[in-house]
């Protein structure tokens, strides 16, 4: 062997052993500083800003708990439910898990799979301490009290999550655009306003749409826009004088004849809705939602119907000032779309959204209820909401000026029930959804319009919304049933069990009564 | 003297340990309600079976099976027999079973058979026992009585049902449903207001309920021309339900009292 030789071996030998020495030093780092315990939470918010949103919160708890390591698993919304369900099959599922409460098989098998959460929740949140908060119980730090569907759950008489942000819809601008056309990025006043608006908009130049929109943009907001536009006249179906009315009510009070397709009230609400998708671009019920995000990021388009959610991917990748406001309604004193609406009008119940559950396979739920408790502070909750540019769920953090215009109004009338409220283009059920959008083409063909569309629906309407009524009394037998058991088996347990069984007895009999009464509708109007 | 000191000893092992052995296996029923409360069946069922044959094992056994997917005609028949053998006890199993006997009349068939179920309610409220499943039926009694092809003179004649307990709760209930049914066929009056009031009146109503009573009161109050109750009910309202939907609306309603609402 050459010296050459031998001092390449040597130099090669070196490089190794600095390389195993630096190796071991990254991957064996020293006992002070491991952490002791890695946290772990999944979501499916990929908007823009979320991850890093998430990120910021993650490393400001980290650098209060330096023991602790928390990692943020984002999985795509189109394979989320999938994913959960092997991780939970697996005992791999992450220490905290947002999912959507509306899916009834997972919010069925709750119970087994995440921790019930009520006891740390009458507990004060220590991250608030020193704030106007301090003292009041974690469960009333929430703007809603802590308590709707996807975070209280009636059947299991128990907290099992917290919410991390809300959401509204709103009709969001290009607000360069809006002051291009009209010298101010003031937006309309009432509907006819806006409607005017609209027509200057596509005189203003050549292929310019007034609204971006596709179907999904137009089931988002008309039904609500419609329960507005048309509360005064809802309000009628609310027998039972809680200011509520209900789908229930309000489609009974059709059979019973109290109003059909050709009411005034309900011809005015189909020339609200042409008129308002009548601004969307021609074939608009062909399109997508993307589509349509598409054409008003191309500033295509001056407006966009959409959720406060969609609003940091917009802001991020527009090139322009983004606006929102809420859709004016029809003023009192117009003559074609006015007089049925209640204003000032409410966006109905103020509830928390993104719920995380604590998982029971967790190994870490001390660590993991105090990072609930950190993001759902003052100061988490204010960093999360800043850094996300989605809006608070905790009281007392103040909305960035940029999101003031999604912040839910409640200062207005609300006689609609919270969740179950009346939808005329919808229904009480799937028959009716389906036959109004098989038909609502119609609505907004050339040649088309309300009177095409009531034509082509209304000798199939009763039977249709017959048989939604004629399920829904399905459904809420099926609810009786199942829970009547659960509801007998609480009063063999301990006095608070009785208490609660008490409570949702209750509720049970109302429920059982007017399934009852919704009964003898469906028998006399045979 | 020591040999029969141990005799005894090993004698009175032997007899206590059948029953010394029963308590080790036998998991307490507490776990079996619980998981049945929770709506998972099939482990209530497991651990009523395992509970061994008492008459409350098998009553839980027996509701389990009533609720257990997939809710099959034959499922229901075992349920049904299940209860049948334990409904002539005279104690609380015996009258659970006889409540879920009607139960399984009004809520489980196709097309169910209130006039059945109804009778069931009526034998056990007969019977005068006012314990939880003879209050129950009770209420359900009531609901039945109200609806179907309920009368106004029906519908007064099941007033006299407020009388057969003594549990505030249940008479509670039974104001509830009575306003809910008057109101629906439209009787606003002062019976409805009394039924209102009294359920309003009871201390232990949830939350959600007392919120809808007390703007139930306030109208009806108010249709009947007494603004000073509704305005003390709005008020109440105001004061105890600030995060509620339909405050602003209270609220309007309130400052409009003398005056058509809304405006």
């Amino acid at each position: 062997m050459s010296r050459r030789q031998i001092s390449t071996l040597l130099a090669v030998a070196l490089l190794l052993a600095a390389y195993a020495l630096s190796a071991r030093h990254l991957f064996r780092p020293s006992e002070k500083n491991a952490p002791r315990v890695t946290l772990r939470f999944a979501h499916w918010q990929l908007e823009a800003g979320m991850r890093e949103a998430f990120d910021q919160v993650a490393q400001r708890y980290m650098q209060l708990h330096p023991d602790v390591r928390v990692e943020q698993l984002a999985v795509p919304g189109t394979v989320y439910k999938q994913w959960l369900s092997t991780q939970l099959a697996g005992g791999t599922v992450p220490d905290l898990v947002s999912f959507n409460s509306t899916d009834p098989t997972l919010m069925a098998q709750l119970p087994r799979h995440f921790v019930a959460i009520s006891r740390w929740l009458e507990e004060p949140n220590p991250y608030n301490a020193g704030t106007r908060l301090a003292g009041v119980p974690w469960r009333l730090t929430f703007i809603d009290g802590g308590r709707n569907r996807s975070t209280y759950l009636d059947q299991y008489r128990n907290y099992y999550a917290v919410g991390l942000s809300t959401q509204s819809m709103r009709m969001f601008y290009n607000r360069d655009l809006l002051r291009e056309i009209t010298g101010s990025d003031t937006p309309p006043a009432d509907f006819q306003a806006w409607l005017a608006l609209c027509q200057r908009v596509r005189a203003h130049r050549p292929g310019l749409q007034a609204v971006a929109g596709s179907r999904e943009q137009l089931n988002w907001l008309l039904p609500t826009f419609l329960n507005q536009a048309t509360m005064r006249w809802m309000m009628r179906s609310d027998h039972a004088l809680r200011y509520s009315a209900t789908a229930t009510d309000f489609f009974t009070d059709y059979l019973r004849g109290r109003w059909d397709l050709r009411s005034p009230e309900v011809q005015k609400s189909l020339r609200i809705a042409r008129a308002f998708g009548g601004e969307m671009p021609p074939g608009f019920l062909q399109l997508d939602r993307d589509s349509a995000t598409q054409a008003f990021m191309r500033g295509e388009a001056l407006f966009i119907p959409s959720g406060t959610w969609d609003y940091p991917t917009m802001r991020a990748q527009a090139s322009f000032a983004i606006g929102a406001f809420r859709v004016p309604l029809p003023a009192d004193d117009d003559r074609e779309y006015g007089g049925d609406a209640l204003q000032p009008v409410s966006d109905g119940s103020l509830s928390t959204a993104m719920p995380f559950y604590l998982a029971k396979q967790s190994r870490h739920q001390a660590e993991a209820i105090d990072f609930l408790r950190f993001v759902t502070s003052i100061e988490g909750n204010r960093l999360f909401s800043h850094a996300s540019h989605w809006m608070p769920s905790v009281e007392g953090v103040e909305i960035d000026a940029e999101l003031k215009p999604f912040a839910r109004i409640l200062d207005g009338y609300m006689t609609l029930d919270g969740y179950n409220a009346p939808a005329l283009i919808g229904g009480p059920g799937a028959d009716t959804t389906r036959l109004f959008e098989t038909n609502l083409s119609l609505l907004y063909a050339p040649n088309g319009g309300v009177e095409a569309l009531t034509a082509a629906i209304e000798s199939r309407y009763r039977a249709t919304v017959r048989s939604d009524l004629t399920r829904v009394l399905s459904t809420q037998r099926e609810n009786l049933r199942r829970r009547d058991t659960a509801l007998g088996a609480l009063l063999f347990l301990g006095p608070p069990e009785q208490a609660e069984a008490a409570r949702q007895l209750s509720g049970q009999h109302l429920v059982e009564t007017q399934a009852c009464l919704l009964a003898d509708t469906l028998a006399q109007t045979r | 003297m020591k040999f029969r000191r141990w005799l005894s000893l090993a004698c009175l092992g032997a007899a206590l340990s059948p029953a010394l052995r029963l308590a080790a296996t036998e998991p307490p029923l507490t776990a079996a309600w619980q998981a049945l409360s929770d709506g998972f069946y099939e482990d209530a069922m497991q651990q009523f079976a395992a509970a061994g044959d008492s008459r409350e094992a098998r009553l839980g056994l027996a509701m389990a099976q009533c609720s257990r997917a997939p809710t099959t005609a034959s499922s229901l028949d075992e349920a049904r027999a299940q209860f049948e053998r334990l409904a002539p006890g005279d104690d609380e199993t015996g009258h659970a079973a006889r409540y879920f006997l009607g139960r399984l009349q009004q809520l489980h068939p196709i097309s169910p058979d209130a006039t059945a179920a109804a009778r069931i309610y009526e034998q056990l409220v007969a019977t005068r026992a006012d314990d939880r499943w003879c209050r129950l039926a009770l209420v359900k009694l009531a609901v039945l009585r109200l609806t179907g092809s309920a009368s106004p003179e029906s519908i007064a004649a099941v007033e006299p049902l407020l009388a057969r307990t003594a549990d505030p709760v249940t008479q509670r209930d039974l104001h509830l449903v009575i306003s809910e049914v008057r109101l629906h066929r439209g009787l606003v009056d002062a019976t409805t207001l009394s039924h209102l009031q009294a359920a309003l009146d009871e201390p232990t109503l949830p939350a959600d309920l007392r919120a809808d009573l007390l703007i139930q009161t306030a109208r009806v109050a108010l249709q009947l021309g007494d603004p000073a109750t509704a305005r003390a009910r709005y008020e109440r309202f105001i004061r105890e339900f600030p995060k509620d939907r339909r405050l602003y609306t209270i609220q309007q309603a309130l400052a409009h009292l003398g005056e058509p609402f809304p405006p």
